[in-house]
């Protein structure tokens, strides 16, 4: 019987894991036993959906792969790194409940998109239509009751856990989630109204694990309305940025999410008006502008961060008109998948249904990363991620 | 330390594997393995570098594509190639590649180890349970109402 050797100390692997030797029979022509800490390796490659089928491999495998913080790590790294081409959409339907899908690309080229659906339900007395705000790292930012409640939770898992919050909602308004790389901490950013005269707001960051807010300094926008409106996962050169589209002259602010600090990045000169659109496309920060006109879509990259010469207008598109505006998300470099998300069908979410409510698609990453590791004082919930029937 | 470090070009490392066949080797591409690396710093290496856990057709295939993986550095169309080939070998060859993967972890070679363990990660993928457990001769240690839990609560996970 051949089995691995015990010289495995020297493996490039993680060593604190435990390792253990299965007995199973071995034949000739088999693999032969793995040892635990490459199958943990191996695993950690595997998309999603894979991932869930193998939970029904054996009881070692499941605990690995729901229980293991260490996996869960992992996996979170390898899937920030591959930058999966996972999609959520959400039907935009005006009711208690969203209906989430989770699209995975099996392998590159084809087109078959494995679909995983949920509805995503409040399982808290309150009963309003959430709101997907976005999507940062395998988390989820999701709104109940017009930002009352705002939860960060990772689909996935199904955990959840809800910001801290004293002020009413008209008040201080959640605007973004970031990461900070370098301290691997996730960071919430909210706009908050001061009730004095001449008009004046501050932004606030939460870090998630804490349970606290703090007020960012150098805010260059605290006297001026209609700035930082929309709500931003657009992670760029590690800041966030917003892009105010009521204002002129059009411009972008940044936050760094590890130094703090506020900053002005340049814009593309546009000819046309058209409703703009910032997003994160294979790491550069990219405009998209819906033209008025004919409600094409013009797409500008920043080829080179803070050049504003280096704005490209990449190409044109015509958008769906089942995607509604809040689409982080556009892979306009690969006309397959274009093609799979125009055709992108399903029993719930008929022609009709496209129609009238809209689906929207965001990039997300999705991760086994438990918001454990950021609990703080604060509570560790379940959102109900329920099939669709 | 060995002699070795600073030597840039071509210097000849030699090799014995467990059944006695004996490999010249680059250093550059010896050094891709960390064993054999430490075990040049700990200038225990200055004859004939013993593999006790190392075949000859099996390190053979470690050299070859240790230099395939060198080459295909920065080349995205042979790195695409690499990556499909351990489909052929996991369906053809399964027993060599778990000795390739076995030597792979012992000689500890980072590049290579990424690989064979990718290949067997798109080799796993869209399979079922079931093919799984065969394929890795893994025993199913779940009770029926076990099983029918774990389907139950990801259902939006399975099809």
């Amino acid at each position: 019987m051949k089995i691995f050797h015990d010289k495995l100390k020297i493996s490039a692997q993680d060593s604190t894991t435990k390792r253990r030797k299965r007995r199973d029979g071995i034949q000739h022509n088999d693999i032969q036993l793995i040892p635990e800490d490459i199958i943990m390796d191996i695993l950690s490659r595997l998309p999603i959906h894979s991932l869930f089928q193998c939970t029904l491999v054996s009881k070692a495998w499941r605990d690995m792969i729901v229980h293991n913080p260490i996996f869960a790590t992992m996996q979170h790294n390898r899937a920030l790194e591959n930058q999966n081409n996972t999609l959520l959409m959400f039907s935009h339907v005006n009711s208690p409940e969203v209906n989430l899908y989770l699209v995975e690309r099996e392998a590159a080229g084809l087109r078959k998109l494995r679909v995983m659906d949920a509805k995503l339900t409040d399982h808290t007395c309150f009963n309003d239509r959430p709101e997907i705000l976005g999507s940062c790292n395998g988390l989820l930012c999701i709104s109940f009751y017009r930002g009352h409640r705002v939860y960060i939770s990772n689909p996935i898992t199904g955990e959840c856990k809800k910001l801290p919050s004293k002020e009413r909602s008209c008040d201080a308004l959640v605007i973004g989630i970031g990461f900070d790389s370098a301290r691997k901490e996730y960071k919430v950013v909210r706009r908050v109204f001061i009730h004095e005269k001449p008009f004046s707001q501050k932004i606030e960051i939460h870090t998630l694990g804490t349970s606290s807010w703090r007020q960012v300094v150098n805010f260059p926008w605290s006297d001026r309305r209609g700035s930082l409106n929309d709500f931003s996962d657009v992670l760029v050169n590690g800041s966030l940025h917003w892009c105010s589209r009521h204002q002129k002259p059009l411009h972008i602010t940044s936050l760094d999410m590890s130094d703090e600090q506020f900053g002005v990045v340049p814009t593309p000169e546009l000819t046309s008006r058209g409703d703009i659109h910032l997003m994160a496309w294979k790491g550069f920060l990219t405009m998209t502008q819906q033209l008025w006109v004919d409600n094409s879509m013009h797409v500008w990259v920043m080829k080179e961060y803070n050049v504003k010469e280096s704005w490209t207008k990449q190409i044109n598109v015509t958008m769906p008109t089942w995607l509604f505006g809040g689409v982080n998300y556009w892979p306009f470099d690969d006309d397959t998948l274009v093609d799979d998300i125009r055709a992108f069908d399903h029993p719930r979410l008929g022609a009709d249904s496209r129609t009238f409510c809209g689906l929207g698609v965001m990039a997300h990453t999705a991760s086994l990363v438990s918001l454990k590791k950021y609990r703080g004082r604060g509570k560790v919930g379940r959102m109900k991620f329920l099939p669709i029937q | 330390m060995a002699s070795t470090s600073n030597s840039t070009s071509s210097k000849i490392i030699t090799l014995r594997s467990s059944d006695g066949e004996v490999f010249e080797v680059e250093e550059s591409v010896a050094l891709e393995s960390n064993l054999i690396r430490r075990m040049m710093e700990d200038d225990c290496a200055n004859n004939i570098i013993p593999l006790p856990n190392v075949t000859a057709p099996i390190f053979y295939l470690v050299i070859e594509h240790c230099k395939k993986h060198a080459e295909m550095k920065d080349n995205k169309e042979k790195k695409k190639e690499l990556r499909s080939q351990g489909e052929e070998l996991l369906k053809s060859d399964p027993h060599t590649y778990s000795n390739l993967m076995e030597a792979v972890n012992y000689l500890d070679i980072k590049s290579l180890m990424d690989l064979t363990a990718q290949w067997l990660a798109d080799f796993l993928k869209g399979k079922s349970p079931r093919l799984i457990r065969e394929l890795l001769k893994i025993k199913n240690d779940f009770t029926p109402e076990e099983e029918a839990e774990i389907l139950e609560r990801n259902r939006w996970a399975f099809d």
